[in-house]
């Protein structure tokens, strides 16, 4: 895949990333405008790696990258118009929520900074005077002050590497919006994230990130509809197995049937509600009873695995 | 002067100040044996060489120094001051300064206070003031970069302190070249009184100077870890 139009706010060009012999991103290729974008993949998938290297806290091994027409790494001007949410939880334990998110407004050059850091804390639904130091403050609370020390210095890219973890439903909701406002205000947003129902909240454009590659890429409809394209693996316990295996190899809808045990077929199919209907009637016509029909597939990962397979 | 104000809050621990001063104290405690013996001059210098310039000064200087972008990188929190638009000089240089802004009451003022007490004279303990306060300018720089550059930091700076500074670089002349405190022991000796013999001592200028040189040599150092580190 090419880099895209001069148009894109941040551009991977070709890149990858090794640590040693570990290849944490390969050969990556896109170009993210304004507006939301989620990065959806399993953890270790390369996620946090691209953003880190969007940041320029990471050089890139091969490939280029730019992020308002200039590389990341190095330029330390640029980072006035950078907002990051890391992943790790830590933030300068010792000191209370102002005088940090202050203290980052004034090194980004906000001019009324400890104004500024008001606001910011409020944004995210905390106390700009409580000055209990950071090291009292919950997951939640850490993660919302990170992301009030993202903001305040009103940057045009807001990179969020998992910025819902640690948050209850109703913050995790508040936080929605919040990054939903970002975009339609004309920033680019990107956020980090491997729960897919998470991803679908943000109603926007994903890029599926899977073993360090660029899986898929799509609006989140294409993408759900692109997963749920895939065979799905079932396991159906069965008394006896073999006189229903031998039934179900001609069904339609079925990709593959297999024999694991007396009491166990192990089937591929293309529509598991079709084919959830279809079992019962064979089972009754051979002369076996369906004790248990188990999905063995629909963890994220093989969701992902599919889509690189598909890809590769 | 932001990044100076965090450092300096987020090293001065209760731990770290509780621990550090009470080998300050010990040191002026120590003082007190040296003062009224026959050859105090001698018995001074050893006391503030010996405990002060090859002791307390590095150790302070170390804990200090090493965990300002040390912790910072460890913990992960580095990332948070990294990527503001600040020149990674003044990221270096503020958290040097943050560094020595505590050393200088934990190790260079109760070195100074246990010359006095040591009671051979003011200019003995003018000098161990230059001394201590050169050498903890010098220390801090080389730590402030090997904190970033060094897992385990601390283990590692001890075994230099005590193994390099303390036994590899007292052996010789070519060796005390490259040690810190070849070049604070030159300087305390020129302000002793009596007989006091160093071994391969250098001039007070040419020890000031190089001192000088390697806290400049020690802040690039950091100042280039910073622009070419992995940040977490």
């Amino acid at each position: 895949m090419s880099a895209q139009p001069a148009a894109d706010v941040i551009v991977f060009n070709q890149v990858s990333k090794y640590f040693g012999a570990v290849v944490a991103v390969s050969d990556v290729s896109f170009g993210i405008g304004t507006g939301i974008t989620a990065l959806l993949g399993p953890n270790g998938a390369g996620k946090s790696t691209v953003m880190r290297l969007l940041c320029g806290l990471t050089a890139p091994s091969q490939g280029a990258i730019t992020v308002l027409g200039r590389p990341p790494r190095g330029d330390i001007e640029l980072y006035r118009h950078i907002g990051l949410v890391p992943q790790q939880e830590s933030i300068p334990e010792p000191i209370d929520a102002i005088t940090f998110v202050t203290a980052m407004a004034e090194l980004s050059g906000v001019e009324h900074a400890r104004q500024a850091a008001e606001t910011a804390i409020r944004t995210v639904e905390l106390d700009p005077t409580d000055v209990r130091p950071l090291r009292m403050y919950s997951k939640g609370m850490r993660q919302r002050i990170k992301v009030a020390a993202a903001l305040v210095h009103a940057p045009s890219v807001v990179v969020l590497d998992e910025p819902l973890n640690g948050l209850d439903p109703r913050q995790r909701l508040r936080m929605v919006e919040l990054f939903q406002q970002l975009g339609s205000e004309g920033r680019t947003v990107i956020v980090s994230s491997h729960v897919l129902d998470e991803v679908e909240r943000f109603g926007s454009r994903v890029l599926v990130i899977a073993d360090g590659r660029l899986a898929a890429e799509g609006d989140f409809h294409a993408i759900r509809a692109l997963m749920d394209d895939r065979p799905h693996q079932l396991r159906i316990v069965a008394e006896p197995a073999r006189p229903l295996a031998a039934a179900l190899i001609h069904a339609p809808g079925i990709v593959a049937v297999r024999v694991t045990d007396e009491r166990t077929i192990v089937v591929d199919v293309e529509d598991v509600t079709g084919f959830r209907r279809m079992v019962l009637p064979y089972a009754v016509h051979v002369g076996s009873r369906v004790r248990a029909i188990v999905p063995l597939d629909e963890s994220l990962e093989s969701v992902f695995r599919y889509l690189v397979s598909r890809r590769s | 002067m932001i990044i100076y104000r965090l450092q300096l809050r987020m090293l001065a621990t209760r731990g770290r100040l509780l621990a550090l001063g009470a080998l300050g104290l010990l040191g002026i405690a120590l003082a007190f044996t040296v003062r009224g013996s026959s050859d105090a001059d001698n018995a001074a210098f050893r006391l503030i060489s010996s405990y002060g310039l090859a002791g307390l000064v590095p150790i302070t200087t170390l804990v200090m120094a090493a965990a300002s972008l040390g912790d910072l990188a460890e913990d992960a929190t580095l990332v948070h001051f990294w990527l503001r638009p600040v020149p990674r000089w003044k990221i270096a240089v503020a958290s040097w300064l943050a560094a020595l802004t505590l050393c200088v009451p934990l190790s260079v003022v109760p070195m100074t206070v246990a010359a006095f007490v040591c009671g051979v004279g003011t200019k003995f303990a003018v000098g161990t003031f230059l001394a201590s306060l050169l050498g903890a300018m010098a220390y801090a720089a080389l730590f402030v970069g090997f904190g970033l550059r060094v897992q385990r930091a601390l283990a590692w700076g001890l075994a230099y302190v005590l193994i390099w500074e303390g036994a590899i670089a007292s052996a010789g002349a070519g060796l005390s070249r490259v040690a810190v405190r070849g070049y604070t022991r030159s300087i305390l000796q020129t302000f002793s009184n009596g007989d006091i013999n160093v071994k391969h001592a250098v001039s007070r200028p040419v020890a000031l100077v190089v001192l000088i040189l390697v806290t400049a040599v020690g802040l690039m150092f950091a100042t280039r870890r910073l622009q070419r580190t992995d940040v977490a």
